[in-house]
């Protein structure tokens, strides 16, 4: 689900890649929003509250706002950057998963110090929310950029609108057999679902283990990270044996 | 891209001069309050018509479920130590304050493990506005005013 780019990638790979990647983010956001008070999966609301911010001439908090943006922005740029230039250095695979481990250290070292260090201030709030926002750039960037922009699973207003689009195309019978489009309302079902559902558990576990529902996280995107990995390693297996059998 | 380039850099250096120039929320929070206003802003009355006894009894209806300071002067020590001054036949109260998100959101922890958060409105050095935080995005039906007690300082005092 991960090594594969753009037109090669299958709908199952969308399909897995989407709804665990959804789950997480659906995770986060709620993480932070219990944690800090703020969103931390899309920065639509952020340009929102930036503009209010200004209204209010509330420059310090306009100018939190905006390196908030700025942070999400670079996750996505880092994420495509790795994926474009990393491919010829270190391989498809590795150049796609590269981001995903950073997202995997990032939210790492917010779980360790909300843990270990966190004394609630405000500056170390804003900061921990800026590296989530970063996280979540990198994991919005990647999915968006393997999957030629068809997977997006940080938020859900542009996600909404296509739904509601390709089901308002349901209604007419033409395109009732259309599989190309049943498969794309399967695929922004699933990630709706499983986005939703991330955030729902996450409600539930942070009552019980608070803080290490990071690792939860991490562990969920480890998942996406070493699938492949293992699916690698199986058909290099698979393939020195079919070797070894031609050889005989 | 050297436009983009441009961009950013000029987004990084003005936020951040911005955030070395200006006060933080914590510093502007800092010391002493009074509560000047206390009004209810989901009902169909004008609080300020409203019979005072009635009003106290909200209030008091308030404390007992949801709110549970009782302060009518608020102290923001270091720290993240509130003083709640309360009326003369109570006790003060000595709880933690805590600023999240963008310093929008102002959280008081009481030594009972209990929590009550507030949505920042307005924070100026001589004016604060409270909601009382009764859901995520729903701004609590209560507002509350308060006006910063400007303490003199030994230069002045003489």
């Amino acid at each position: 689900m991960l090594r594969k780019y753009s037109t090669h990638r299958t709908h199952t790979d969308n399909l897995k890649l989407g709804g665990l990647t959804a789950f997480s983010a659906g995770m986060v956001n709620v993480i932070s929003v219990i944690v800090f008070f703020a969103f931390t999966s899309n920065i639509t609301g952020h340009f929102a509250v930036f503009a209010q911010e200004i209204a209010k001439k509330n420059w310090f908090q306009a100018a939190v706002v905006i390196l908030w943006i700025l942070l999400f922005f670079l996750g996505s740029f880092l994420s495509n950057f790795l994926i474009i230039h990393g491919k010829m250095y270190v391989g498809k695979y590795l150049s796609h998963a590269i981001p995903l481990i950073i997202e995997v250290i990032c939210l790492l070292v917010v779980g360790i110090y909300l843990q270990n260090f966190y004394e609630e201030s405000l500056k170390e709030t804003e900061l921990l929310v800026g590296l989530l926002l970063f996280a979540m750039g990198i994991q919005n960037g990647l999915t968006a950029s393997i999957s030629n922009s068809v997977v997006k699973t940080t938020h859900l207003t542009g996600l909404t609108t296509d739904l509601a689009i390709a089901l308002s195309m349901v209604t007419k019978k033409i395109y009732r057999n259309d599989v190309k489009l049943l498969k794309k309302i399967q695929l922004l079902s699933a990630i709706l679902f499983f986005y939703v559902s991330g955030g729902i558990v996450t409600g539930f576990l942070y009552h019980a283990i608070q803080n290490y529902t990071f690792y939860i996280v991490c562990g969920v995107l480890l998942v996406i990270i070493l699938y492949d990995y293992y699916k690698l390693k199986l058909s290099k297996y698979y393939h020195k044996k079919e070797m070894l059998q031609n050889a005989l | 891209m050297i436009f983009a380039c441009a961009c950013v850099f000029m987004l990084l250096f003005c936020s951040g001069t911005v955030l070395l120039k200006t006060e933080t929320p914590e510093q502007l929070i800092s010391g002493k309050w009074e509560t000047v206003g206390w009004e209810f802003e989901r009902i169909n009355r004008n609080t300020a018509t409203l019979d005072h006894k009635l009003l106290e009894h909200n209030r008091n209806e308030l404390y007992s479920n949801r709110m549970f300071h009782k302060g009518k002067e608020w102290e923001f020590c270091t720290q993240n130590v509130l003083m709640l001054k309360q009326d003369e036949s109570l006790n003060d109260r000595k709880i933690n304050w805590f600023l999240k998100g963008r310093g929008h959101i102002l959280e008081l922890k009481y030594p009972n493990g209990k929590n009550e958060s507030y949505h920042v409105h307005i924070l100026t050095k001589d004016a604060m506005v409270v909601y009382y935080n009764f859901d995520l995005e729903k701004r609590g039906s209560v507002k509350i005013t308060l006006k910063k007690i400007q303490e003199l300082n030994y230069a002045q005092k003489i």
